[in-house]
């Protein structure tokens, strides 16, 4: 799963969000690592759309321009969970405490 | 201000598209342009070309090429009358015509059976060896099976109509067009792979038209081709193969 994907799907792990708040989210939530263009972000969600992993549950009007809510999917929820925990697995390699100079 | 560049923007995206929805984005993160146009226009163009069924696309799409490229080349030789009219020359272009008109509206069975006359006739005429080579993949490659996926890219049926060879021997306007087929690919990826599929015959024809005992022109030829060839399928497949990953 590409990064950008990855804060997308986290982005809505928790309630349903539109466009700017997604990007809002994404950017938080990577520390402003990732900073989706407008375009890119919808591509995403298109993509994302099509291959069922988030979905439109709300559509609303602001200043007179449509503003749709996306939420996880179920099968969104799983593809981020299994995403979040393969990484956690890589990173442990890494991370966990090991003796320091090998066995004696 | 910034509103109405970016309206007229949208207005590149598919009717379908939350042109609106973005458009509020857009204007509610009031971020410099500069930073939304690029992503803005390959975004839209992405749209336009649809990016489904990457390979069976492009299979069909070389066929499309192999198909009118040769078919143009005929009709040039018999202009040039290098090459004689006959009625089974023309049984082959009607054959042509009738893949090509199938391949563009997505009928997968008549394109096949229409591509596989066009080979077997020519292949009977036996005059034009260099078609009956093209005609023989483009068949191959409509034979694969799979869902309907119609070719209709006009940037296709413009390259159809460069020489193939010209673009592989690397001639200085030939060459920008290959690059631009190679850059175009950040947007849609299969028209290189395409190219680089229908350059396999180009390959395949040059080498069979080749004098055995030029071993240095057979080397340099074989580089250039297998060079082109593996340039477009490289490029476009990594594009291809990126742009599956979600």
């Amino acid at each position: 799963m590409r990064e950008p994907t990855y804060y997308i799907l986290a982005a809505l792990q928790d309630e349903p969000a539109h466009g700017y708040a997604i990007m809002s989210r994404v950017a938080e939530l990577s520390g402003d690592r990732v900073r989706l263009a407008t375009g890119t972000l919808y591509q995403a969600l298109d993509r994302l759309s099509k291959e069922a992993l988030i979905e439109v549950v709300r559509e609303e009007v602001v200043n007179g321009r449509a503003r749709r809510h996306y939420a996880l999917t179920p099968d969104g929820h799983s593809a981020l969970q299994a995403e979040a925990a393969r990484m956690a697995a890589a990173a442990r390699v890494v991370l966990r405490p090991r003796a320091v100079g090998g066995a004696a | 201000m910034n509103e109405r560049a970016y309206e007229v923007l949208l207005r590149l995206y598919p009717a379908g598209h939350p042109r609106d929805e973005m458009l509020d984005v857009l204007l509610t993160a009031r971020r410099p342009m500069w930073r939304e146009v690029p992503a803005l226009v390959v975004g839209a163009l992405r749209a336009r070309t649809g990016n489904d069924h990457r390979w069976l696309y492009a299979a069909r799409a070389a066929a499309l090429l192999l198909l009118i490229h040769s078919a143009v080349g005929s009709a040039r030789e018999v202009e040039a009358t290098w090459l004689p009219l006959s009625t089974m020359q023309i049984l082959v272009w009607v054959a042509v015509a009738l893949a090509v008109g199938a391949i563009i509206a997505g009928w997968r069975v008549p394109a096949a059976l229409a591509g596989v006359a066009a080979f077997a006739i020519s292949a009977a005429d036996g005059v034009d060896w260099r078609s009956v080579t093209a005609y023989s993949l483009a068949a191959v490659l409509l034979i694969i099976p799979g869902p309907s996926t119609p070719v209709r890219n006009p940037i296709l049926l413009a390259l159809a109509l460069v020489p193939l060879d010209a673009v592989a021997l690397g001639t200085a306007p030939s060459w920008l067009i290959g690059l631009g087929v190679l850059l175009w690919a950040v947007v849609d990826e299969r028209v290189a792979l395409a190219v680089g599929l229908a350059f396999c015959v180009a390959f395949l024809q040059v080498i069979a038209d080749l004098p055995g005992s030029d071993a240095r022109g057979v080397l340099i030829l074989t580089g250039s081709r297998v060079g082109f060839v593996a340039a477009f399928l490289l490029v476009g497949a990594w594009v291809a193969r990126r742009r599956v990953r979600v």
